[in-house]
This record gives C-alpha cells, structure tokens and sequence, in this order.
C-alpha cells in the first residue's frame, strides 16, 4: 500500500512539471511583447531594454523556464500589472470564496445526485426514472451561466426571495451553489443510476433476496455500498465540471472569487496574474485526481495495488 | 463445357452493421428527438437568410425600444429594435461554424496522435501518453479560456484554442482502440501481403475503430458548443459588435434582466437545446453502434 501510494506520488512529479511548462509555454506564445505591453507608448527603447531585463526576457527560453521553476516552487507568482500586488496575494483573497461555492455547490450535487439517481435505478423505465434522466440531460447540456440569469431572474427580481449577487455566506451562498452544482450533479446521478442497475443484477442480490432480507436492508446494505464505488471514479471529471461551473457563476453573481479573477485578468492582459491563476487551478485539478486515485483502492478491496 | 445450374438455397439477405445500426437507432425515441434537433440547427444554419423574418444586424428604427414577445416578433427585440427570433437564428450559424472547426481540428490532431502512439507502442506511445496526460490535467474550460485571452478575443482564436484542448480524449479512445485492433487477423494479414504501416494504420485499421470516434466526436461537439457559448459571453468571442452569437447575445442581455426576461432567455434556450440535441443524438449512437460491447 504505501509502495503504492509512493509509486503515484512519484508519477505525479512529471505531470507537475508539464503543468509548469505548459503553463510557461501558454504565456511566451502571447503575441507581441511584454515589455512593449508594460511600458505602452510613453516608453522608449532604453526603458523598454530595462523592463525586459527586470522582466528576465532578456534571457535564452530554457534559462528562463529554470527561472520560472525555482520562482514557482518557492511560491513567488511575479507581481499583478494592474495592481502592482503581488499574484499570491491576490490568489490568497480569492482562494477562500471559491473553495466554499465550490464545497456547497460539491455538496448540493452529492446530495442531490445521489439520491436521483437511486431513485432512477430502483423505478427503472417508469415514469420516475425517465425525469430523474431528463434533468440529468438538462445538467449535462444546460450552460451553466444562462441557469445562472434565469435564478437571478426567478428567484432574485420575480419572486423577490433571494440576494443575486456579492460575497456573504449566508442565503448569498444559496443561488450560486445550486447553479454551480448542476454539471456535477449529472454526472453523479448517470453513474450512481447505471452502476446501481448493474449491481441489483448480480447474484448475490438474488441471493440476500431469496434468503428473506427486506427490500429495504437488501438495497441500503448489499446493493448500495458496492454501487457507489464507481462513483469515485467519476469525481475528477464532475470535479472539473464543477471548477467550469464555479468560474462562470463568481461572473455572473459577482462573486470575488478565482474564476472572475481569471476572466478581469484576462481582460486586462494581466499575465502574471493570468499564469498563477492557470497554475493554481491546474494544481488543485491534479491534486484532486490524485487524491481520487489514491482512495480508489482503498474503497474498493478488489483493485489490486500495482 | 456445359453449364450446370446450381441448386440454390434461399438465405436471409445479409445484415451490413451500418443497417443494423441504423434500425437501432431508429428504434430509441430519444435518438429520433436528438436527430430532429441537431437537423433543426443544421437547417437553421443553413437557410438562416431565408427562415429569418427580418435583418440580424440592422435594427428597426421603428421600434427602438425593447419590444416584448408579440406576432410580429416572436421572441421580442433587442435594445436596438433587432428581431431576437432572427438573431437566435443566425446564432446557428456562428454556433455550428465554431464547433464544426474546432471538432476538425480536435479530430485530426487526435486521430493522428493516437493512431501512432497506439500502432507503434513503446517509448513512442509513453512519451505520447505523457503529453496528452499534462494537457489533460488542465480543466479544459480554464485552459480554453487562458488559450483565447492570450491569442486575442476572436472567432479563429476560439476555434484554434477549443480545437487544441478537445484533442486528447479522441486521442486516448483512438489509441485503446488500436491497441486491439493492431493483433486482429486482417492486419497480420495485411501486413504479410506487403501493406505499409501507413496504408494499415489509415486505410485499414482507422475504418474499423471509428465507431467510437464518431460517438465521442457527437458528444463532444455539445460540449464544445457549451464552452463557445461560454467564452463568447466572457467577451472572448468575435470582436465584431454586430454579430448575433448566442453567448454574445447574453452577455448583452445582461443589462436589461430586470426590464426584458425575453432578451436573455430566448438565446439561452437555443443553446440549451442544441447542446441536448447533440447529447441526445451521441447517446443514441452510442447505443446503436454499440460502442462499449466492443
């Protein structure tokens, strides 16, 4: 077991640093120069030479990419553009209100995809089943930022129940959570749904059956618990159905989160802000796939560690 | 030498997999709805001059003012008098063209790439792999919109940033693929009679994967059309003020939600079910090609 959690961790290594160089890459194909971009028009070919060297570009590619690894490893993003703050600083205030809407609306998407998709499986082709699929194919297919207008719309200006933008976590929490958690929640309940029908086949069903056990003992303790180990599987792509999600929700409820951060500093041509935002957002993807893969065995005693 | 007849026995006329595919499919309702759907689009697309009422990009200065749903606009106008229903329209277009090219892109570069790594084997496909697990382990909206705010907001840098982060699934489903099909009969075969590992991998093994690649590419072109829309109302979309994209539409809807429902509804809603079209229709195909028995 710890052989192979080591093992994983050290296959972990060489995705880490594609992540980096990719991540590099993506900012030095920006077409134009930085440095021109900084200075604007005011500047001068003396004050262009020196923002370039303070910037490093003056540097060949791979003494940059070095440059850029031994910065990135101690955590040091470069300073914004726009603000003259330093990434990390802003990365830090933004952290916190995107892991809660994510973690609620993680958390509307378990409980509720669940749940749908049990129902579904055990009401197999009846009425029951066919909603519980339809929502799941509006899930899969809805854009996540046009729910998020009609919320504002229905909840927030109609029916007058609910705030529809700005930081709070309080009733604040509650439109852009279930808006966020739609993606995922579909991709739980088609898993849990076909995972569970597959399983309420298998023999040893029939057999806690036929031995007497109440339908109700049969589905909670025999069937359930093994069907929700596919599950797991499933959790790095609703997780980044989720982080897609979240992005658009923090713009369209004004959310001070990472996402909304990412699409100012785009808009801004904020590059360093823009490649610690990617970095920061790919390592959390990474770490949760990891962190799946590493607890897949463990919930399922079958897997063999190799 | 005179001709014998030959005593022939009646048999059941042979059953091609693309007919029996095609019964299938037309046996699942739901297939039905989503190919209805995705044709409704293409036809839209299509004769979108023709269908639409009135003029997508000039206004009417008749009525100035956001005009609600009524006969002669059916789904209300914009703040400059444009007919929305005319504009929904033409959104297909922009819509299909973007995802269209952007599926191109991801099918070629996919293809390719998971044919050699899959035909080859070896170091050729670690190395490959590799690759293809470090774009995979960006979520690809995040990449998709980090790729065209770099490049510039335009159509061809959406086109160019979605092809370039869809890629990697059909390569990883292509290279599974290819990985079985490489020890089947008619390649040993193929390559004793003296058939070049090009002529094996394109002309001989690709006809026989593509099943799956065709399923994946229609699921995928839902997505992809999602994440268009998206970059497009995140201001990424075509520089152009005029054009009547869907998500573009909604980003300028945005500032009439409390005067006008209709400005972002409509828009949405052709977005919504032109997605579930696409997924109904690869569900389907899925089902039909029986893609996962395989």
């Amino acid at each position: 077991m710890t052989k192979y959690i080591a093992l994983r961790v050290i296959q972990f290594l060489p995705t880490l640093l594609g992540i980096y160089f990719l991540t590099f890459m993506l900012v030095r194909v920006l077409p134009g120069d930085t440095a021109v971009i900084l200075e604007g028009d005011r500047g001068d070919d003396a004050a262009i030479a020196a923002t370039r060297a303070r910037l490093g570009l003056d540097q060949p590619l791979p003494t940059q990419f070095v440059i850029f690894l031994g910065d990135m490893v101690q955590g040091n993003f470069g300073t914004s553009f726009i603000t003259n703050r330093p990434v990390v600083d802003m990365i830090g205030d933004a952290f916190w209100p995107s892991v809660i809407l994510a973690t609620c609306a993680m958390l509307v998407a378990v409980a509720v995809g669940i749940p749908l998709g049990i129902v579904s499986a055990l009401r197999h082709n009846t009425l029951w089943d066919n909603v519980a699929r339809f929502i799941a194919l509006i899930g899969v297919s809805i854009p996540v930022f046009w729910l998020g207008l009609q919320m504002q719309i229905l909840f927030g200006l109609q029916l007058r129940l609910l705030p529809i933008s700005g930081l709070g976590y309080n009733e604040r929490l509650i439109l852009p959570a279930v808006t966020a958690s739609f993606g995922m929640l579909a991709i739980l309940m088609r898993i849990t749904r076909s995972s569970m029908l597959e399983v309420l086949n298998q023999d040893y069903i029939r057999t806690a059956t036929s031995k007497g056990l109440n339908r109700r003992t049969v589905v909670t303790r025999h069937a359930l618990t093994n069907a929700l180990l596919p599950i797991v599987t499933v959790w790095g792509t609703g997780f980044a159905s989720l982080l897609s999600g979240t992005l658009l929700v923090e713009v369209i409820f004004s959310w001070p989160g990472m996402g909304r951060m990412l699409v100012n500093a785009i808009s801004q041509r904020d590059y360093p802000t823009v490649q610690g935002l990617v970095i920061t957002f790919a390592l959390i993807y990474a770490l949760v796939n990891l962190v799946v893969d590493l607890i897949y065995p463990l919930v399922d005693p079958r897997i063999r560690y190799s | 030498m005179s001709a014998r007849t030959i005593p022939t026995v009646e048999l059941a006329p042979p059953q091609s997999p693309f007919k029996l595919a095609v019964r299938r499919l037309f046996r699942n309702p739901a297939s039905i709805v989503g190919l209805f759907i995705v044709l409704m689009v293409l036809f839209a697309a299509l004769f979108a001059p023709w269908i639409a009422p009135y003029d997508p990009i000039r206004g009417d200065l008749a009525n100035k003012y956001v005009q609600p749903p009524s006969v002669e606009h059916l789904m209300g106008t914009d703040a400059l008098g444009r007919d929305i229903f005319t504009r929904v329209i033409y959104g297909s277009q922009i819509s299909l063209y973007i995802s269209l090219s952007a599926m191109a892109i991801s099918l070629s570069i996919g293809i390719v790439v998971g044919m050699v790594a899959g035909y080859f084997g070896g170091w050729v496909d670690l190395l490959i792999m590799r690759g293809v697990d470090i774009v995979m382990a960006f979520p690809l909206l995040i990449l998709a919109i980090a790729l065209t705010g770099i490049l510039g907001p335009s159509e061809l840098n959406i086109i160019l940033a979605l092809g370039l982060v869809n890629w990697t699934i059909i390569a990883r489903i292509v290279r599974s693929q290819v990985l079985t099909a490489k020890e089947a009969e008619y390649v040993t075969a193929g390559r004793s009679l003296g058939a070049t590992d090009l002529s094996l991998m394109f002309r001989h093994i690709l006809p026989n994967i593509i099943a799956p690649v065709i399923v994946y590419a229609t699921l995928g072109l839902g997505t992809i059309i999602l994440a268009e829309s998206s970059l497009s109302f995140l201001g990424l979309g075509s520089a152009q003020q005029a054009t009547p994209s869907w998500g573009k539409m909604l980003t300028e809807s945005r500032q009439f939600i409390r005067s006008a429902w209709w400005m972002p509804f409509y828009p949405g809603l052709a977005i919504l079910v032109t997605v579930m079209g696409f997924n109904l229709l690869g569900d389907a195909l899925r089902d039909a090609l029986d893609v996962r028995s395989r």
